[in-house]
This record gives C-alpha cells, sequence and structure tokens, in this order.
C-alpha cells in the first residue's frame, strides 16, 4: 500500500490510519481483496512446513517466509489479479500469475524478505530479484499486468 | 525395464518422468504442472525416471513405490523429452538405483535462483502432466 500522506501531523497521522484500516478491510474482503488465496495459503504452509514435503528433499517452508508472502499479497493493488500459492525446495513460498505455458510469472518470497522471479511472455524472458520493503516492486506489478495483456 | 547390467547413456530423444507427490505443483486451473516441480533441491540434481523400455505399469510402480518410501501421496508424473532439458543447458544422466535402473538425474542447474526459476518455467511449459490413472480406470 502506498503512503497516504507524507504530513507529521496528529491529523496527518489519522488520516494515515484511517486510510490503511479502510485499505485492510477491502483487502479482508472476498470481492476484491486476498481473502481467496489466504485459505491456499495456509493449506500449503501446512503441507509445507516440515522437510521433504516434495519426496526430493525439500526444506520446510520458514515462518519467516510465510510471514513475507502474507506481507506481499497484503501489499497487492485492491483489483490486482489473484496468484496461486506454492513451495520451492529451499523452504520459499511463491506467488504465481498464470495465463498459459508461456504468459506465466513466478515470484519467490524468502525468508529475509528478496523477491526472486521469472516470467515467460511470449518468446522473452525476464528473471531477477528485487526486495521486498513493504511494497509490492513495481516491475513485478508490471510482469503480472502483462501477464494477462492481450 | 531397462537391463541393469546394461544401462545406455539418456538420448536426446528419450522420455523422462518427474513423479509428483506434492499437490500445490498442479494448477488446477488447467492441470498443468507448475515450475516449482523441476526445481532442484541443494544437492542441484533432479531426479527422474527414464521411459525407455518400460511399460506404463512399470513406470506407475516406480511412482508409487517412491510414494509409499516418503509416506507421501502421488498424484501424476510430468513428462518431458530429455531435449527439453538439454536445450536449457542441463545434462541428463544416467543413475540407475536399487529398484529402479531407470533413474536418471536432470544437472547443470546454476546456483542462481531466479536463473533456475526461469529454466524450470521452460521445462513446465514443455511438459506434459499425466494423471495417477484411479482403480479401474484405463491408463491415459
Amino acid at each position: 500500500m502506498r503512503a497516504a500522506t507524507l504530513g507529521f501531523s496528529n491529523e496527518a497521522k489519522h488520516v494515515a490510519r484511517a486510510t490503511r484500516k479502510g485499505y485492510r478491510h477491502l483487502q479482508s474482503s472476498n470481492a476484491i481483496g486476498i481473502e481467496p488465496v489466504r485459505e491456499e495459503l495456509g493449506t500449503v504452509w501446512e503441507e509445507c512446513r516440515t522437510p521433504n514435503w516434495d519426496g526430493y528433499g525439500a526444506a520446510a517452508v520458514s515462518q519467516d517466509s510465510l510471514r513475507n508472502t502474507y506481507l506481499l499479497l497484503e501489499s497487492l493493488p485492491l483489483g490486482f489479479p489473484l496468484p496461486s500459492i506454492g513451495a520451492e525446495p529451499d523452504g520459499e513460498l511463491t506467488l504465481e500469475w498464470h495465463h498459459s505455458s508461456r504468459r506465466t510469472l513466478s515470484v519467490s518470497v524468502s525468508p529475509d524478505g528478496e523477491l526472486h522471479f521469472a516470467a515467460l511472455l511470449g518468446p522473452n524472458r525476464v528473471y531477477g530479484t528485487e526486495a521486498f520493503f513493504g511494497e509490492v516492486p513495481e516491475r513485478i506489478l508490471e510482469l503480472g499486468r502483462q501477464v494477462y495483456s492481450a | 525395464m531397462i537391463d541393469p547390467n546394461n544401462v545406455p547413456e539418456v538420448a536426446v530423444e528419450e522420455l523422462l518422468a518427474r513423479f509428483i507427490y506434492q499437490s500445490s505443483h498442479i494448477r488446477p486451473s488447467d492441470r498443468t504442472v507448475k515450475p516449482n516441480a523441476f526445481l532442484p533441491p541443494a544437492n542441484l540434481l533432479c531426479s527422474v525416471t527414464r521411459h525407455l523400455q518400460a511399460t506404463e505399469d512399470e513406470l506407475w510402480s516406480v511412482g508409487k513405490e517412491g510414494a509409499r518410501t516418503r509416506n507421501a501421496v502421488l498424484y501424476g508424473r510430468a513428462d518431458l523429452q530429455s531435449e527439453d532439458c538439454t536445450r536449457q543447458q542441463l545434462r541428463v544422466l544416467k543413475a540407475p538405483v536399487h529398484g529402479n535402473p531407470n533413474h536418471a538425474n536432470v544437472t547443470g542447474w546454476p546456483d542462481d535462483k531466479p536463473a533456475q526459476k526461469i529454466i524450470a518455467q521452460e521445462l513446465a511449459a514443455a511438459a506434459l502432466l499425466v494423471f495417477l490413472p484411479q482403480p479401474g480406470q484405463a491408463d491415459s
């Protein structure tokens, strides 16, 4: 969520708090928020929080990865397409936006707040790492939009 | 299955199976496999089973035995060609194990996580997901 105000007065702080509260309320709604993926996140966490959850020696998903994934989901702009949740052998959780085999974006959320991403966009391949400081990096949002663009 | 005493090198045209033991590796929306299923563990060896000289029943037996020893559920397998791996600068090396002479490892993965992810996406895009046939259901 972007900062609602840069002011430091009591009134400005009150407005910022109220805005955040309203935003969280909207995020928790089934219609436009992240509620539909919360349950999926919980299911994947339950299945993958012990080692070897994939049968090939995967590391357990850590609580820090879970927390950062939740914060990342909460930071998505309202109305942004919802991802599906997964886990990786190194214990990181993933968010995936998938339209087709060659229009797909996967973002891994590390315990220390790094976002490793990879996207297939037609013939193009894009991959790299962005830091997560409480807001979804614009580069990742743009890739997510491109997944669903015609 | 391959004769354990005469295991050939893996050819580019061979089909490989990656058994799926985790439900979140499958996209319910279009019943395809996610790239996460191909990401290697810490030793950078992605375990697969070669189709070479194996019947469907024998392939599924390997997967079911894997599920039994892992105390896991077998959901299906993702089939891809060896060439799909070599096209990504990976290598497929024979690695027969007790009970599965068709076992092989996909090796040559980069250390860099984003580079691993983009390769796994390419493999997932090329793979065909085959669900475990239910009892009484003809093999697909």
